[in-house]
């Protein structure tokens, strides 16, 4: 048996981790089609030539794709699991947020590869 | 003496109303240390909904939850497991990618607090110990659901329909850990539609009727109360009038 309270070396963020991995699986191509979607709009409307263009134009698809992913893992038995432990949502929506600032700053970074590509 | 007094949780005159339709009228659940609460009633009843909104996981419009000597008027189960509380839900506990054995140590290392595997002796879980959810049958998830929650002995369980689905071992297996559970002092609250087993498992009947509930007493109480047999039991009184009476 592995069963010490040191044995899993499991932290909050980890648990959380999990939660949040459990739900971008889940909603990936969702988010991706969102994304696309989004941007599309994004670009053709005054809104995202004005107010929210450039880096805010970011910051708007980071903070839809942490409500699908929030949305998404309320249902999760993964969520309920850690939620069981005593691991707080705000963990959970801190994950999800660092998670999709981190995506996003990935695909900004890959955008001049992928477009020379 | 009301029957609610001493209760280690009590959720408390819920209200539930789903686009215009009042699912929970008033709805009141309670459970006692070292006791078994079950709570019965037709599908659609309100019983997951009021389990749910009692541990802030669905939509709540009023009512109090009683737990670890405190009110809470906006319950959350993370909050609510730091003081004790271990809820099972009738879908499923288990992330399917995950071995039973990974979800031990996660508990264990995230709460601080070893394994208590004397509590989980006689759910027959050791052959599953290292497989994962998604590989199992939903007899043998449930089992290794209620050993999770028994090894982390918890101050109250709440257990979502524990034997649905579930083979008559299993069941006969699953209500002997819910009771030895119980006799160690936690306060259970379990809800299904496995009568039977359930009656032989509670120590005190909660009926859900009408978006409301109804306090039955002892399962010999509840058997013979002429309304519930027919409404739900679906079996008449032979001897009509000899119900007792409900108490809301």
């Amino acid at each position: 048996m592995t069963d010490s309270p040191t044995a899993g070396h499991r932290t909050a963020w980890g648990l959380a981790g999990e939660v949040v991995t459990a739900a971008v699986r889940r909603t990936a191509l969702i988010w991706l089609l969102l994304r696309l979607l989004l941007a599309l709009v994004l670009a053709a409307s005054p809104l995202g030539r004005g107010p929210l263009g450039g880096w805010k134009h970011s910051i708007v698809l980071v903070l839809v794709a942490t409500g699908l992913v929030l949305y998404d893992a309320r249902r999760l038995n993964e969520r309920v699991f850690a939620e069981n432990l005593g691991l707080s949502e705000r963990a959970i929506a801190v994950v999800s947020l660092l998670s999709a600032l981190l995506l996003e700053i990935l695909l900004q970074v890959a955008r001049p590869f992928l477009s020379g590509a | 003496m009301s029957p609610r007094d001493e209760a280690v949780f009590t959720a408390e005159s819920f209200g539930v109303a789903f686009r215009g339709r009042q699912v929970l009228k008033s709805a009141t659940a309670w459970t006692h240390a070292g006791s078994v609460t079950v709570i019965l009633g037709r599908n659609g009843s309100g019983k997951t909904t009021l389990i749910r909104a009692a541990l802030g996981l669905g939509r709540r419009d009023f009512g109090i939850v009683r737990f670890a000597d405190r009110a809470w008027e906006r319950p959350r189960l993370s909050t609510l497991a730091r003081r004790g509380l271990f809820y099972l839900p009738d879908r499923g506990l288990l992330s399917w990618r995950r071995t039973v054995d990974w979800h031990f140590r996660a508990m264990s290392s995230f709460t601080g607090a070893p394994i208590d595997h004397s509590a989980i002796e006689g759910l027959e879980i050791e052959g599953l110990r290292g497989r994962k959810a998604k590989t199992m049958s939903g007899g043998e998830r449930r089992r290794a659901e209620l050993a999770l929650a028994l090894g982390r002995q918890p101050v109250c369980l709440i257990a979502d329909e524990p034997l649905a689905e579930v083979s008559p071992r299993d069941r006969a297996l699953v209500s002997t850990a819910i009771r030895r559970l119980a006799a160690q002092g936690c306060a259970v609250l379990v809800t299904g539609h496995e009568a039977d087993d359930l009656l032989k498992l509670a120590d005190l009947v909660i009926w859900m009727v009408g978006g409301t509930t109804h306090w039955l007493g002892t399962p010999d109480e509840a058997r013979s109360h002429s309304q519930f047999r027919l409404d739900y039991l679906n079996s008449p009184n032979p001897h009509p009038g000899s119900g007792g009476e409900t108490t809301s």
